[in-house]
């Protein structure tokens, strides 16, 4: 840190100790003066809330208000949030998989397949249900819990499956010649990520297009009436949603188990499979 | 123009940060062109969007169609569109910079054009960070941009492998602290007005009866973002930050990625809390510490050796006195503020561009390493002499009109503050004078070791590359026109300053 580095040590440590009591006491004498968790005549609870709760549908055609909120009212925030997320995803690929060149140690366990006749046909049944969900779970975002971010992950966490039991999937199979790789690679996962984002900022730079402020899906001509519009619009960003946290969810995967060569395209681990 | 410019300059730069990964994915080729178009793109929307607001006042601009407070809205007058202008054009810089090598200092071999397009990636995520935060007018949306442009920013610290990553996981921890006491914040502000949005914010806060909640919400966030700005004694993540970062991100986030926050200081506290009793209380405590942050920063400046840690240790002496001129809140004082920001973002950009070079190039940094560069580049010396001489405060320069506005703020603010603050500027510009002419002394006037002499081949001829020459030289040229546009750039930004905290006044019932 600074100069004085040994002098101001100690001081360092009474000073860190004292900020968490000190921000501990803050915390617990601010809220004491809020107003009680749910209460209808809160601030919170009066100033906007009422427009989300009884227009959300009239005006956005969600029938989920919490979606009517994320994707639409403030859809410039999940935009960021996205943007967020795959912030992580790009910076877990620039220091963990292509630092200069160098491929990682291979993590034992993860980069290897593993398992048997059981592992393997339990997983052949499960993947296309989890990933089958996913997809049920974004395009049932509008009238239940769930959308893109929810989706994404169950997708992402359907690919980790297959990676686990059947090795990384790469340009070329996996390490099983008898199963065909399902799933985008490292650099697939990386695009379909990008694509994402792309989508949503599209769908928004579309929207400015047609004479509307940026992200405001009401003027896209996709019909008359101006709720379904933006229903089908919120439909297309979570899908960008969905693209991304799946995407970025494989990166993560692959980047911590198998690194990059130097090509840029990940290969795996030296060894064959360990039959 | 006005309807479309705010969208673009938002939107690009999250296009530009999936749109050039994905063609070096898709293509395996450099994306240099790609990305510099994209910086000039943002670019002249941040100039159109400064021009505009210029010459037919400030733009309010709902996304997505749905207006404040339900929606979120976008306000840009003199003061974001200024900052929007600086980030944005500092980016340029730092794009051209990058192909000084897709991989930052060339110490590590085996680039790709992957890597260097991820990198790319990477510091338009962090423009488009930085200009989500200039240009909001939303609490919250601002935490949401601070979060993207943290996470790119550790990202590009990080990319020079070894000491880098350990400076960026510290810079993550202190960054993640900052970002969660400023949502802490905010949430205490949401529970008390039910709003989001900063004018209606301000409009609420008057009639808040719960003091000790309002105080809790002020601190917090004042203490998250005075993290992210570097005040003094918050600024340990700093120094090694800056010395660590591979030098065409350093050139760049040395010079605007603190200064961002200074500004989302200076809205909310100056601007939207500063009705409150506890804001006014922050404000003044603020202007102490950045009297503490320009004397410490000056004296540990003076005691380094490395060239690098040295301009690290001035930066936080330059955002203390930021600090000071938004603590003080006179319009004089913010406009010295404002304009440190500037002259400070140019020289330091040009500081770090060329001292990173020649670090990475002597394969050193300590000040005997500068020994007769002077006659091998003189070009280059004279922009970097030229940015030093601003740090210090000569007159035809940024910097003299930035400190000259700060010391009449303080002279007009008087009393104890007023004069500690004044005596504090004085003696960093003596402070300054004495590190940075050590160097240039070095430089100019001192003989290479015999040793150098020996074993050098030392290629006469100029000691930095052309991707950083440029923006160091270009740099320089815009600080003299910095110091010499002064007085229309007060003429334009003070207004709207003014009048926008006198309708935040006359809006409090």
């Amino acid at each position: 840190m600074g100069a004085p580095r040994h002098g101001g040590t100690r001081m360092r440590w009474l000073l860190g100790a004292a900020a968490f009591p000190a921000l501990f006491l803050g915390l617990v004498l601010g809220m004491a003066e809020l107003p009680e968790f749910g209460d209808p005549g809160s601030p919170a609870s009066t100033h906007v809330s009422p427009r989300f709760i009884e227009d959300a549908a009239a005006e956005t055609g969600a029938a989920n208000m919490v979606t009517a909120v994320l994707a639409d009212y403030r859809g410039y925030d999940t935009l960021g949030e996205t943007a967020v997320i795959f912030a992580a995803g790009l910076g877990c690929l620039v220091i963990l998989a292509a630092a200069g060149g160098r491929p990682n140690p291979p993590a034992p366990g993860m980069s290897h397949p593993f398992g048997s006749v059981i592992l393997d046909t339990a997983t052949r049944i499960l993947v296309p249900v989890v990933l089958l969900f996913a997809v049920y779970v974004l395009i049932h975002g509008h009238i239940s819990p769930g959308g893109g971010f929810q989706g994404g992950v169950l997708f992402g966490s359907g690919l980790i499956m297959m990676r686990l039991v059947w090795g990384p999937a790469h340009e070329g199979g996996t390490h099983r010649p008898d199963v065909t790789a399902f799933g985008p690679s490292l650099r697939g996962s990386l695009i379909l990520a990008c694509a994402g984002i792309l989508g949503y900022a599209g769908i928004g730079l579309a929207a400015m297009a047609f004479g509307g402020e940026f992200l405001n899906y009401g003027t896209l001509p996709l019909g008359s009436d101006p709720a379904h519009v933006r229903e089908l619009a919120t439909l297309g960003i979570e899908a960008a949603v969905f693209l991304t946290v799946a995407g970025t969810v494989g990166v993560l995967f692959d980047t911590i188990s198998i690194g990059m060569r130097e090509s840029g395209v990940p290969l795996g681990s030296d060894r064959g499979p360990r039959e | 123009m006005r309807d479309v410019l705010p969208g673009l300059l938002v939107a690009l730069p999250l296009v530009g940060a999936a749109l050039v990964p994905l063609l070096a994915a898709l293509f395996r080729r450099t994306t240099r062109a790609a990305a510099l178009a994209l910086h000039a793109a943002i670019f002249a929307a941040a100039l159109g969007l400064f021009w505009s607001a210029a010459v037919a006042g400030p733009i309010r601009y709902a996304v997505g169609g749905w207006p404040g407070p339900w929606g979120i809205e976008l306000w840009f007058d003199g003061l974001s569109t200024l900052i929007a202008v600086l980030v944005a054009g500092m980016a340029c810089f730092a794009s051209f910079a990058q192909t000084f090598g897709p991989d930052p200092d060339r110490t590590a071999p085996g680039s790709t054009p992957l890597r260097e397009g991820l990198l790319r990636g990477a510091l338009l995520l962090l423009v488009g960070g930085l200009l989500g935060i200039v240009a909001t007018r939303d609490v919250f949306n601002l935490f949401v941009f601070l979060e993207i442009s943290s996470l790119a920013a550790y990202t590009l610290v990080a990319s020079g492998g070894g000491r880098s990553t350990v400076a960026a996981f510290r810079y993550l921890l202190a960054g993640t602290a900052a970002g969660s006491l400023y949502l802490f914040g905010v949430g205490f502000l949401y529970a008390l007005t039910g709003t989001l949005n900063m004018d209606d914010l301000a409009a609420r806060l008057p009639s808040v009866e719960a003091d000790a909640a309002l105080t809790v919400a002020v601190v917090l966030i004042a203490v998250g973002l005075s993290i992210k700005a570097a005040l003094f004694p918050l600024h340990g993540w700093l120094p090694d930050t800056y010395v660590y970062t591979p030098t065409p991100a350093a050139g760049f986030i040395a010079a605007v990625m603190a200064k961002v926050s200074a500004y989302a200081l200076l809205r909310l506290l100056g601007e939207v809390l500063a009705g409150t009793d506890a804001g006014a209380v922050v404000l003044e405590i603020m202007i102490w510490l950045g009297v503490a942050g320009v004397v410490a920063g000056g004296v540990l400046a003076v005691a380094q050796r490395a060239v690098t840690r040295m301009l690290a240790w001035s930066s936080i002496s330059a955002m203390g006195m930021i600090l000071i001129g938004v603590g003080m809140g006179s319009a004089l004082a913010i406009t010295g503020a404002l304009f440190h920001m500037a002259a400070h973002a140019l020289a330091k950009g040009c500081l770090f561009f060329g001292a990173g070079g020649i670090r990475a190039l002597e394969d050193g940094d300590e000040v005997d390493r500068w020994a007769g560069l002077g006659s091998r580049a003189p070009w280059t010396l004279a922009a970097l002499t030229v940015a030093g001489l601003s740090m210090i405060g000569i007159p035809p320069t940024a910097g003299f009109f930035s400190k000259y506005y700060l010391l009449s703020a303080s002279i007009t603010a008087g009393g104890p503050a007023g004069i500690a603050a004044f005596a504090a500027i004085i003696l960093s510009s003596l402070l300054a004078t004495v590190y940075f002419l050590r160097v240039l002394e070095a430089a100019w006037f001192r003989a290479p070791a015999e040793a150098e002499r020996a074993s050098s081949a030392a290629p006469a001829g100029p000691v930095l590359p052309r991707p950083l020459a440029l923006p160091v030289v270009g740099l320089a040229l815009l600080i003299v026109l910095t110091g010499i546009f002064a007085r229309p750039f007060e003429r334009h930004v003070l207004p709207d300053w003014e009048t926008g905290t006198a309708r935040i006044a006359a809006e409090a019932p």
